[in-house]
């Protein structure tokens, strides 16, 4: 009886283990539950969020790509799934390790990091040039961007 | 109600239920939400109601089997349906004249301290609990061979239910993913009658909160209409289940006779 | 020469205006700019419907029913490089932003009343600003489409005093900002009470903060002072009394928390001392994570809380706090407890790495295996321990105790009913 239990539940642990789809998907941010791993901060600039999706099908939120960028040195290699930010527009989510970065002090981020996301190289710089500043950013920039460090 | 072991947990249960609002009232504050005192009133109702419940129901059905006077009863006008019914009622009713002991107790208490109180979710709570429990004692009871075996069977229920799913659950938590634990841990919430009492408390007293952000979109649904007349439809499933059930063992067993 | 400029413009607007001064009634714009530098401006019983923008040193006094309204999303009123602006009793609603100042100094608003506003104050880059006896109501619905009730970026010298904040964001949102002391504040119903990033030399004292997300949300700051705060019901989903992230130099002195869910959760934080503070019947009183030994928790009463402290697992210093649990004996009567105070539970250790533990928080299971853990984590050295706790806390409690006599007769009664019932069933 006991075994049969146990073998159940183990079933079923593998079961929603295997459930979990492998092609790495962002999911809806919710603003009521949904807080910043790193900084505890609560989702509500949308437009800024980043997200990662973890191996084992969970997820992880945060609120600006700085911390995001954090809990990624942190971690280990083997649980990333996929990490993603929203584009400027705060429309579009993008694989954090393929867009490009602008980092102006003057830019606002929940977290003050001033650093926004962009899909392609060309985008980034039409808005350097439109807004007449900023440094664009690779991903392996952002490694050692030294963040909130311009207050 | 004659037996010495009734009483003898009739007295046991004033006792410590009065002992533990007085105590945790006078050292602290009166507050509303969700406290260590709550929370050890919540434990004691969940620990000790479901424990006296099983063995003495169990005990009584089994004694009834093993006695011979079931096969007694069989020969009067009786279905099992009104025998099972019967003794579910007796168990209920007998059940109920303690805790009203106990409530009457606290009140009693209340009028000298003006400090303790009983929240009537817990007397409702309460009441669930003998509900639910009454059920499944009787069921524990069909099924045993003798009384010894009916005291055993309903110790593993209690164990089982109250400390020994949730230890199971949390060790497999530290090897699988959060959202599994938090599907394990609603599906487990529905097959443990001891769970889902300690959630009706969180979601009657609009405490949802308490069990984490993990489970917002669960206790929302549960806080609407719907979710209400789910959470009767559960309830008064695990009341019929199992004494749907002992009707089907006895019957089983009769003709086995 | 910037101001002479200026001058000249008002002169010529004034001028302009002047054909209009015998029209019927003037609009709130045109009387500032018809007030002469650093004058007075005395309003009466009048709604104004209009956006209006503050460039000279004025003083604007209202009366109990001067009503101003912006008709868009415009700020109602805007304030640029002035130099002495004060603003008294005047009542601001049904809009999208209060004020705004930029690039001004010696700003003074006091007795101000914002009703059904989504933010009420926003200012950049200023110096010498008072804030004293605003009540700031914002609008229904979740916190997440709301705005802040002030907001201060990139100033310095601010003092917030007395003001009364409901139904915000965040009830002062304050960005790098330099030298600020925020006291006798009530904020309620809010996300955030305060919200500090980036701040240096700040001090909240005398606050009072109820239901909100989190009474103090300190982030990337330092030199803050917090003390006599009084924090209570921070109980809603991932709620918190102060959360303190990244900071430096942090003091959290005699606060009182109350049925928090998480009192205080302090992150990465460096030579910080949490000491006098009374946690009361908080689901969690202190967290810690990323912590280290120059970070001191001392002398705090831990009360009726159901976890008192819990970590990482990294270290900080915990000493002379008094635990209401706590089981050991003062043998040498000095007031210390001989034996070590173990806060470490498996279960509260769980609860910080993984959220969907929280659902057994005090469950049965968790009550036993505490239990266990207690008489296991006896010889623990190491982590959450404090050798020296204190035998009597440092804090009473007050209580009413009142007698109802109807309850008692009432209990006694149903006691003897239930009694006679059920000899009675014995007998027969």
């Amino acid at each position: 009886m006991k075994k049969r239990w146990l073998v159940g539940i183990f079933a079923i642990v593998l079961c929603l283990q295997a459930c979990g789809n492998k092609e790495y998907k962002p999911r809806k941010i919710v603003s009521e539950t949904d807080i910043c791993k790193i900084c505890n901060m609560s989702i509500v600039h949308k437009e800024y969020a980043g997200e990662i999706a973890l191996k084992n099908g969970d997820y992880e939120i945060f609120d600006d790509l700085g911390c995001l960028v954090e809990y990624m040195k942190d971690m280990d290699e083997d649980d990333l799934g996929k990490a993603f930010i929203k584009d400027k527009s705060g429309k579009k989510w993008l694989d954090v390790k393929t867009a490009s970065y602008v980092y102006d002090k003057d830019i606002w981020t929940p977290m003050s990091y001033g650093v926004i996301a962009f899909q392609t190289k060309d985008e980034a710089k039409k808005y350097i040039e439109k807004e007449g500043k900023g440094e664009l950013l690779s991903y392996s920039d952002l490694d050692t961007f030294k963040w909130g460090v311009h207050h | 109600m004659r037996s010495r072991w009734m009483q003898l947990v009739a007295v046991l249960f004033v006792f410590v239920f009065a002992a533990i609002s007085l105590i945790q009232q006078i050292a602290l504050p009166d507050f509303n939400g969700f406290t260590r005192q709550t929370a050890s009133f919540l434990n004691l109702l969940l620990f000790l109601l479901p424990l006296f419940i099983l063995t003495i129901g169990s005990m009584g059905v089994a004694s009834d089997l093993e006695s011979g006077w079931f096969s007694l009863l069989k020969t009067y006008p009786m279905t099992i349906t009104q025998y099972i019914f019967g003794k579910y009622i007796a168990l209920i009713l007998s059940f109920m004249l303690i805790l009203c002991l106990a409530f009457a107790v606290v009140l009693g208490m209340s009028g000298i301290s003006g400090q303790v109180h009983l929240p009537l979710l817990f007397v409702g709570l309460s009441i669930m609990t003998v509900l639910l429990f009454s059920s499944i004692a009787i069921l524990c009871g069909s099924f045993a061979k003798n009384r010894l075996h009916a005291l055993a069977l309903s110790l593993v229920v209690w164990a089982v239910s109250l400390l020994l799913l949730s230890y199971a659950l949390m060790a497999i938590g530290t090897v699988v993913a959060g959202h599994v634990l938090q599907k394990l841990t609603i599906i487990m919430l529905h097959i443990n009658p001891a769970e889902w009492v300690r959630f009706g408390y969180f979601l009657f007293s609009d405490q949802t909160s308490v069990l984490g952000p993990s489970f917002y979109s669960f206790t929302e649904f549960y806080s609407s209409t719907v979710g209400y007349v789910l959470y009767a439809v559960v309830t008064i499933l695990w009341i019929v289940i199992p004494l749907v059930f002992a009707k089907w063992v006895l019957m089983k067993r009769g003709r086995q006779a | 020469m910037k101001r002479v400029l200026l001058l000249v413009i008002l002169f010529i607007a004034f001028m302009l205006s002047v054909p209009q001064a015998h029209a019927k009634t003037k609009t709130l714009q045109q009387l500032i700019d018809e007030t002469p530098e650093n004058g007075t401006l005395q309003l009466s019983n009048v709604l104004y419907k209009e956006n209006v923008v503050i460039h000279k040193n004025i003083t604007i006094k209202g009366t109990e029913h001067t009503v101003l309204e912006s008709l868009n999303q415009k700020p109602v009123i805007q304030i640029e490089n002035a130099e002495h602006v004060s603003i008294n009793n005047v009542t601001l609603q049904n809009s999208y932003l209060g004020i705004t100042g930029e690039k001004s100094q010696h700003l003074h608003f006091e007795n101000l009343h914002f009703k059904n506003m989504r933010s009420g104050i926003q200012l950049y880059n200023t110096n010498n600003v008072t804030l004293k006896h605003l009540k700031i109501t914002g609008i229904q619905g979740h916190y997440s489409n709301k705005g802040n009730g002030i907001a201060l970026y990139n100033s310095a010298n601010v003092k917030v005093q007395g003001n009364n904040i409901q139904h915000v964001q965040d009830g002062v949102y304050i960005e790098s900002v330099n030298h600020i002391s925020l006291s006798e504040n009530k904020i309620d119903n809010g996300r955030y009470g305060i919200h500090f990033m980036y701040t240096k030399n700040a001090q909240a004292t005398g606050n009072t903060f109820k239901k909100n997300v989190t009474g103090i949300m300190l982030m990337m700051s330092q030199n803050v002072k917090m003390y006599d705060n009084h924090l209570y019901d921070q109980n809603g989903l991932n709620a918190s009394g102060m959360t303190l992230f990244q900071s430096k130099y942090i003091k959290v002195f005699a606060n009182i928390f109350q049925n928090n869910r998480t009192a205080i959760s302090a992150q990465n934080l460096t030579n910080s001392t949490m000491k006098n503070n009374v946690l009361l019947m908080n689901q969690s009183a202190i967290e810690l994570i990323r912590s280290n030994e120059k970070n001191q928790v001392k002398r705090n009463n831990f009360i009726g809380n159901i976890v008192n402290l819990r970590s990482d697992g990294t270290g900080s210093q915990i000493v002379q706090n008094y635990y209401d649990d706590y089981a050991g004996i003062d043998v040498n009567n000095d007031g210390i407890g001989d034996r070590n105070y173990v806060a470490l539970q498996s279960f509260g250790q769980w609860m910080v790495r993984q959220p969907a533990y929280q659902y057994f928080i005090e469950s049965p299971s968790v009550v036993l295996l505490n239990e266990i853990d207690r008489q296991t984590n006896i010889i623990e050295k190491e982590q959450l321990v404090d050798q020296e706790p204190l035998m009597q806390s440092t804090m009473t409690i007050e209580r009413k105790n009142t007698w109802n006599f109807w309850k008692l007769v009432l209990g006694v009664g149903l006691v003897f009913t239930i009694l006679w019932f059920w000899r009675k069933e014995i007998q027969g």
